[in-house]
């Protein structure tokens, strides 16, 4: 799962306008203040919240700018939050692991997404699922444009999709469970929301 | 829906408008019958008799223009809804073989040349670079694709896309195939054109040899009639026509075929009444999309849209000189001068079109003569057929959920599929030619064959039978499932609460059921014969029937019933032990959905075939998004896949490997029914589901079991269509734990016989076998 974290973090690159050129970690993300090692079983970045944060809400503005002064605003305030919280761990291979063609499509889709063609997003993700059935990053991104469309019920079940092939990409598990909550509280199921907040802070 | 609506109103309003002039007329007729009542002092009389009649033949004028309009009107309308293919997806790395290529081109009526590409529809290829320029194609997310495209092709796959100043692209689409219509009942198809778009030489052609004054006369060309009827009687009999245009398009549009006095009369006071409301140019374009101009089987092919994509299979504008004079040839008489049938006419009729050409100085004597000499160039086999029936009526009737018939039938929408050509092709051959393998001395043999993608739940390909169009097998021959119902029965079981897991030992031994209704039920075994006590992996890999009628039973029938419901089985069963063994019926479809559930690890998916549908406008209307219902628990799920790949591997399914590499671990499962009625085989690989079902129609023993039969029609298709390895991920509730078979307790590589296998958590034993106690403690794999 290296590579997909790699993949996100260059996709913020791509998306976040990035203007300082990353040296050793080509993901424009926190400089590491702590190696993560790849093995499971480890602890949450330090800058991250742990046990009982305050629920997280993903509209609220993210930090914003990170140490290494990546700005997520702009497009991916929202999406990208928590992609930009990443930590990408130290042994990383050069090779991306989407294709140009993914790449593209992922880059088409966020451009309707802000223009707030979300049908149109969701076709362009679905695309690239074509091509990447099993890629648990494109559900994420299908399940998120699906409760952008205010579609909380699938929204969830995509989510729980992804998760379902993002073994071992803990970061994305994380991301998944709270937009799982946020999808319950869009459903008026706060209980289950608390839950699934729960859920995200006990994956590590 | 929105569309259909405006033209439906100027019917209301049309004869309304009509009415003037056909009242213009009443008194000029009038006017001139009083003077001659006047004169002979009989106007009384003519009163009496004359203003009825003149009121009666007014009301009649008005009746017919009314009708010349309301129709006029509607045929502009009434568009039968366009199918289409998926786009075939490019971007580098995409597998993509030469012939994969090459088939889909051919499929869009891309000629192949040699040399610079001239215009749009053509590719060439040198060795394993292809150069591609595209038809214009509005997809339905509205996007456009480059025009010109220039792959490379090494090891079935896209190596390279580029545009033509050499620039990498990173994805692209091909125009998708057309694969069908949705036409109206009573069975006209057309493709509509604009006259603005319809090539002057097919125009010229047709007026050259149909209705040389079009241009000037009002709706009769009595010149014509006159000449006419001259050539008929000095022949003797009816061999030229005096028709104008006009006069063929109100035959066509408005009136019966029979040739009667009344109906030639009728005939032309509505020819001279269209052409008083219509110009040349919109009478000229309603003929062209009018005109008959053959028969598809129960389609009736209409206009020269269509016409050119049925015997052609590429549009109007791609048409060269000869073939658009052999459309203008076909309109005395579609089935007299048909092209396929009766060739040496078509070209005679053809030639006949070339030489009135060239007379009217249309053409010059060279492109006559070059013309002349070409052959026909029908388009080969069934391209532009209406043959891949069984896709359509899938995507007729998920269209009926949400459209309503008219709408489909005329309003000219057009319907994006997930239905692929290639695959489509890639089964009809490996059901066809399995069939004719298996066949014998058992004739009748019929099947069917469903692929779906593994993920997504979309519908790739449907076959509903060996031999072209009828009885869609897909997804209307409803049979008893068999063994393919077992999975349902160990995914009940291997539910935490139910208690089982894969090295559960089963009692495979006669039992005696006796039913609710204290009918009794004696199951056996396929090979009849008991097998004791095996663990539960076997029982399925092996199929034994014993050991899961009492699973099965163990279980509890309702568990095995509401099991199978979350799979996606939607037909209502009785929760009847001989369920246990597949005494359920179910379509093809319906099994391949089934599966779908196991293949996307539990998440069950309506199996989607319409991706999208845009109005004729070219404005997106629906779209029909991935729906998924996480309906089962992923660890089970995933048990009971491991379960499947070892029915393929060395269980039941073992023959597959004389189809399939092993490293590919694909899933499955045979299925039998009682007296080989019916040969099931469903599984899927990485990337697709698909099932295959073998039998008869009459329902009569076809004397081949799951493995005899269905498992080598899927073997040998999914060969041909690319395998992917499947790769199953455990979910976090699953763990691997190393077992000793000797004892079934904890063992560890140490072990002689020792192998991990999966648990879900917390459900493997607890105590080490003693051949794990030497290095301390048993080890926990991955």
């Amino acid at each position: 799962m290296t590579q997909k974290t790699l993949m996100i973090g260059a996709l913020a690159l791509l998306l976040g306008a990035c203007a300082q050129a990353p040296r050793k970690t080509p993901a424009p993300v926190e400089t590491p203040r702590q190696v993560t090692p790849m093995k499971s079983e480890k602890l949450p970045p330090p800058g991250h919240k742990a046990g009982p944060a305050p629920p997280r809400r993903s509209e609220a503005a993210p930090p914003g700018v990170t140490a290494s002064g990546i700005s997520t605003q702009t497009i991916g305030r929202r999406k990208y939050a928590d992609v930009a919280a990443y930590q990408p761990p130290e042994e990383m291979q050069a090779a991306p692991v989407y294709t140009p063609a993914i790449t593209g499509l992922l880059e088409q889709a966020q451009a309707l997404e802000t223009q707030g063609r979300l049908s149109e997003a969701a076709a362009k993700i679905e695309r690239a699922l074509d091509q990447a059935p099993k890629d648990a990053f494109l559900w994420h991104r299908l399940a998120q444009i699906t409760l952008a469309q205010n579609n909380a019920p699938q929204a969830e079940e995509l989510a729980e999709r992804s998760n379902a092939h993002a073994a071992g990409d803990l970061p994305l598990q994380r991301a998944n469970w709270r937009l799982i909550a946020d999808a319950r509280r869009m459903r008026g199921d706060q209980q289950g929301a608390i839950q699934a907040e729960a859920h995200a802070r006990s994956v590590r | 829906m929105a569309s259909k609506r405006p033209p439906a109103r100027k019917k209301k309003a049309a004869p309304r408008k009509g009415r003037p002039p056909a009242k213009r007329r009443t008194p000029s007729a009038r006017g001139r019958g009083a003077k001659k009542t006047a004169k002979s002092g009989r106007r009384r009389g003519w009163l009496f008799f004359g203003l009825p009649l003149l009121l009666v033949f007014a009301g009649y004028l008005t009746y017919l223009d009314w009708r010349v309009r309301d129709a006029f009107e509607g045929q502009r309308s009434a568009t039968p809804a366009r199918v289409y293919a998926r786009p075939l997806a490019l971007y580098p790395g995409a597998r993509l073989s030469a012939a994969q290529l090459e088939y889909e081109l051919t499929a869009l009526g891309y000629r192949r040349v040699s040399g610079v590409l001239q215009g749009a529809g053509q590719w060439s290829r040198s060795g394993a670079e292809y150069r591609i320029r595209q038809r214009a194609f509005r997809f339905w997310d509205g996007a456009r694709e480059p025009e010109r495209l220039q792959l490379e092709l090494a090891n079935s796959r896209l190596a390279a896309l580029r545009d033509p100043s050499g620039d990498n692209l990173n994805v692209a689409r091909l125009e998708p195939v057309e694969i069908g219509s949705i036409y109206p009942a009573h069975n006209q198809d057309r493709v509509p054109v604009r006259l603005k778009a319809v090539p002057r030489a097919l125009t010229d052609a047709l007026i050259a040899v149909e209705d040389q004054g079009f241009r000037g006369h009002r709706g009769l060309d009595f010149i014509a009639i006159a000449r006419a009827l001259w050539v008929n009687l000095r022949a003797g009999r009816v061999v030229q026509g005096g028709s104008t245009l006009t006069q063929q398009l109100v035959k066509n549009l408005y009136l019966s075929p029979e040739r009667t006095l009344w109906r030639k009369l009728n005939e032309a006071l509505m020819a001279v009444l269209l052409e008083i409301h219509y110009s040349k140019d919109a009478i000229l374009q309603a003929y062209l999309n009018e005109v008959y101009l053959g028969q598809d089987g129960g389609r009736a092919i209409h206009g020269f849209g269509l016409g050119s994509r049925f015997f052609f299979n590429r549009p109007l504008s791609e048409l060269d000189l000869p073939r658009m004079a052999l459309l203008a040839a076909l309109v005395k008489g579609p089935s007299w001068y048909n092209p396929q049938r009766h060739p040496e006419r078509a070209r005679e009729r053809r030639n006949l079109v070339l030489r009135l050409m060239q007379e009217q100085g249309l053409i010059s004597a060279a492109e006559r003569a070059q013309a002349a000499a070409a052959p026909l160039g029908l388009a080969p086999g069934r391209a532009g057929r209406d043959g891949r029936r069984p896709g359509l009526d899938l995507v007729r009737r998920q269209l009926a959920r949400d459209y309503r018939d008219p709408d489909l039938t005329s309003t000219g929408l057009r319907i994006f599929t997930s239905l692929d050509p290639w695959l489509q092709h890639q089964a009809e051959q490996a059901l066809s030619r399995g069939i004719e393998a298996l066949e014998g001395e058992r004739s009748g043999l019929q099947g069917a064959a469903v692929l779906t993608a593994a993920d997504s739940g979309e519908v790739l390909a449907l076959v509903g039978g060996r031999g072209g169009a009828g009885f869609n097998r897909a997804l209307d021959a409803v049979r008893p499932i068999g063994s393919l119902v077992k999975p349902a029965v160990y995914l009940a079981a291997l539910q935490r609460d139910a208690g089982y897991n894969l090295l559960s030992p089963l009692e495979d031994t006669p039992l005696l059921v006796r039913a609710r209704n204290g009918e009794e039920w004696r199951p056996d075994n396929f090979d009849q014969v008991a097998h004791g006590v095996v663990p539960l992996h076997s029982a399925l890999a092996k199929s034994y029937n014993l050991a899961t009628v009492r699973l099965g039973m163990g279980v509890g029938l309702e568990r095995v019933a509401d099991t199978l419901r979350k799979l996606g089985a939607e037909r209502p069963f009785d929760a009847y032990p001989a369920m246990l063994l597949g005494s359920v019926s179910l379509s093809p479809l319906e099994v391949a959905r089934l599966y779908q559930t196991l293949a996307a690890g539990g998440f069950k998916t309506d199996l989607r075939v319409i991706r999208g549908v845009q109005s004729a406008a070219g404005e997106p209307l629906d779209r029909y998004p991935l729906r998924l219902e996480r309906t089962l628990e992923p660890g089970p799920v995933y048990l009971l896949n491991r379960l499947l790949q070892e029915v393929a591997a060395s269980g039941t399914g073992s023959g597959l490997s004389a189809y399939l590499d092993p490293a590919l671990a694909v899933a499955g499962k045979t299925g039998t029914t009682d007296e080989l009625r019916d040969s099931w085989f469903a599984g899927f690989d990485g990337a697709r589901v698909g099932v295959v079902w073998l039998g008869r129609d009459d329902n009569a023993p076809a004397g081949l079991t799951g493995a005899g039969g269905a498992l080598r029609v899927w073997g040998d298709m999914m060969r041909r269509i690319g395998p992917r390895p499947l790769r199953l991920t455990p979910p976090d509730t699953v763990e691997s734990v190393w077992i000793d078979q000797a004892t079934g307790l904890r063992g560890g590589p140490d072990c002689a016989h020792a192998s991990p296998v999966p648990y879900l958590r917390g459900t493997a034993p607890e105590v080490f076998a003693s051949c794990a106690l030497d290095n301390g403690f048993g080890s926990t794999t991955q």
